[in-house]
């Protein structure tokens, strides 16, 4: 057991060495690197592959949607059982873990925005960012973490590939569907992705991924 | 085998891939317009079929790799124990996900040729099977490319990654293809989407069925040489199928003809002219005969209404080329445009029709010669509709 602490690195103490110890168990250290590499990837490729300074809707959607997927395994934990017997305020952690979350994902593709190549305004990328963190904050609560790309990817992929032909449409129920990837001044798209948000975040930090049993193995 | 295959079917994701697939392509058919896209064509269903193929590609991909991520921790080693060759614990795997994604697309096929049949004019059946066996050796390479990736890289990351950037690849390959087009490239026909075709006379040639067919062989050979490879030096193997196939597939993507739209030429039998009784002639092609009962009275107005020309046309006929000669005695029509298309039944809405005099009026006039000519002054073409 010495051996085991002794090969550790020094954690600190107190608040620290719990902060410390929640975002090793979330795979915040892998998370962030991934997500950067992927927004970065894109970013090169649209860069390679376009001269207009804003990459097309769906492009932006899609920066978003790499950093919030990446993330999405800090939502959960490889024992769950184990977190839940914890005697800790869950709802306040589950909600700082969540924002950070939606807060890089907006960071990231808007670091581009001083670039050549921006993805989009801020009003859009804070728009899918928050939108699409809610989303998939839903999906974990419902499905738990390892699935809940599923359902990001469910709304995300058609709408990538058949929402640019309908972005003139004033239908309310098209723009609803397609809030990712409507202009940033869309008001019916912002309440769609808020009404999300709002939904998704107050649903995982109150209630928390789905209970596993502890003899079934983790899938996240 | 029939036991293990039924269980891998049971205990994978085959099932949600047909199912996500099937309720994709019902989305698609009914709420995104694909059925009037298709006004009644035959190949124009099926060439759309190949076009969201991005996205039920992603479903292939992604169901793959997440199956490949099912045996982990405990369950794997327990596997790993078994002295067994790796690819009898492969392969059922990749048939069955290999059948799930093939039937998902024949399926989706189904749906679209139930809308299509009842109101089509014209089916050449085998440029149709050819080129909807090749989009479904397109989903099964999608769903072992998935797999294989899945096994390579063990990530809970690898699923959603590869969810996206097949598809990704796909519209870019194709974007890139139009781009590259005009320098007499067909290399973006390496990936399997294709467009709704332009026209309703417009088929895939077999030579280019026959050539992705080959491709996609030589992908799935590969993916499944990677994913049953016993040691990872043998996996280079892998690339050994694609390198050939590639020799063989490239130099015949850039002899094959294709038209103004990448993988299409018109088919000479869709083209053929199906005439009305009576006189003046009035012909449509034989992919679009349906239209004829709707078109010949207006094409005849216009011919009586253009008799004051120095050289009046005598005849109306759907063009078929861009670049028919022009032909002063035949007044050309065509049904690919927003004025004038089939929808979902194979005929034109009643509103085109009753336009459709002024629509092919408004296409002889805008003719330079005809405009200027001062023993038939013409009105401009915006203002013709009042005038009829």
């Amino acid at each position: 057991m010495t051996t085991a602490t002794m090969r550790r690195p020094r954690i600190g103490r107190g608040a620290d060495r719990g902060l410390v110890l929640h975002l090793r168990s979330r795979h915040w250290s892998t998370a962030v690197p991934t997500a950067v590499a992927l927004v970065t990837a894109l970013w090169v490729t649209t860069r390679l592959s376009t001269d207009e300074p804003t990459a097309p809707p769906v492009v932006a959607m899609l920066a978003v949607t790499l950093g919030v997927l990446a993330l999405a395994t800090t939502l959960g934990t490889p024992d769950d059982a184990l977190d839940r017997a914890a005697a800790r305020p869950w709802p306040p952690r589950r909600l700082a873990n969540l924002l950070t979350l939606g807060a890089i994902a907006l960071a990231l593709p808007a670091l581009a925005l001083p670039t050549a190549t921006a993805f989009a305004s801020v009003g859009f990328l804070l728009r899918d960012a928050a939108g699409l963190t809610g989303l998939l904050a839903l999906g974990a609560t419902v499905l738990g973490p390892g699935r809940a790309w599923t359902v990001v990817l469910t709304w995300g992929a058609p709408v990538a590939v058949f929402g640019p032909m309908y972005l003139g449409n004033p239908d309310r129920t098209v723009v609803i569907l397609t809030w990712m990837i409507q202009p940033a001044g869309q008001a019916t798209a912002a309440l769609a992705a808020a009404a999300l948000a709002g939904i998704g975040v107050l649903a995982y930090a109150l209630v928390g991924p789905p209970h596993r049993p502890a003899s079934e193995p983790s899938d996240d | 085998m029939s036991r293990i295959l039924w269980i891998e079917a049971r205990r994978s994701t085959a099932l949600a891939l047909v199912v996500g697939v099937v309720a994709v392509s019902v989305v698609s058919t009914f709420l995104f317009g694909s059925r009037q896209s298709w006004g009644g064509n035959w190949m124009a269903m099926t060439g759309a079929q190949r076009g969201i193929l991005p996205l039920f590609t992603a479903f292939a991909a992604g169901a793959g790799a997440w199956h490949a991520g099912r045996d982990r921790g405990a369950v794997a080693d327990l596997i790993a124990a078994v002295p067994r060759p790796r690819r009898q614990r492969m392969l059922p795997a990749l048939v069955v996900l290999g059948a799930a994604a093939a039937l998902a697309y024949l399926l989706a096929f189904t749906l679209g040729a139930a809308v299509v049949a009842p109101v089509a004019s014209y089916l050449d059946p085998v440029a149709v099977a050819a080129v909807t066996a090749v989009g479904a050796l397109a989903m099964l390479v999608a769903a072992w490319l998935g797999f294989t990736a899945g096994q390579l890289v063990r990530s809970k990351l690898t699923a959603p990654l590869v969810t996206i950037v097949l598809p990704a690849i796909l519209v870019v390959g194709s974007v890139q293809g139009y781009r590259s087009s005009g320098r007499g490239s067909n290399v973006s026909l390496l990936q399997p989407m294709l467009d709704t075709p332009w026209s309703a006379t417009y088929t895939v040639p077999g030579t280019v069925s026959a050539v992705q067919a080959l491709w996609f062989v030589a992908l799935a050979g590969a993916a499944a040489l990677a994913v049953c490879a016993a040691r990872r030096s043998r996996r280079v193997l892998a690339l050994l199928p694609v390198v050939v196939a590639a020799t063989v597939v490239v130099p015949h993507l850039h002899a094959s003809s294709v038209e103004r739209q990448i993988g299409y030429v018109v088919d000479p039998e869709a083209a053929a002219p199906v005439c009305a009784e009576g006189a003046p002639k009035v012909c449509v092609t034989r992919a679009n005969a349906a239209l004829l009962p709707q078109v010949t009275a207006p094409a005849r107005a216009a011919i009586a209404r253009l008799a004051c020309l120095p050289d009046p046309p005598t005849a109306a006929a759907e063009s078929v080329h861009e670049w028919d000669p022009p032909d002063r005695g035949t007044l050309w029509m065509s049904f690919d445009s927003t004025d004038a298309a089939p929808d979902g039944n194979g005929t034109l809405p009643p509103a085109q029709v009753r336009d459709l005099e002024t629509y092919i009026v408004d296409m002889a006039v805008g003719d330079e010669d005809r405009r200027t000519s001062p023993d038939c002054p013409l009105p401009p073409a915006s203002t013709a509709g009042s005038q009829g």
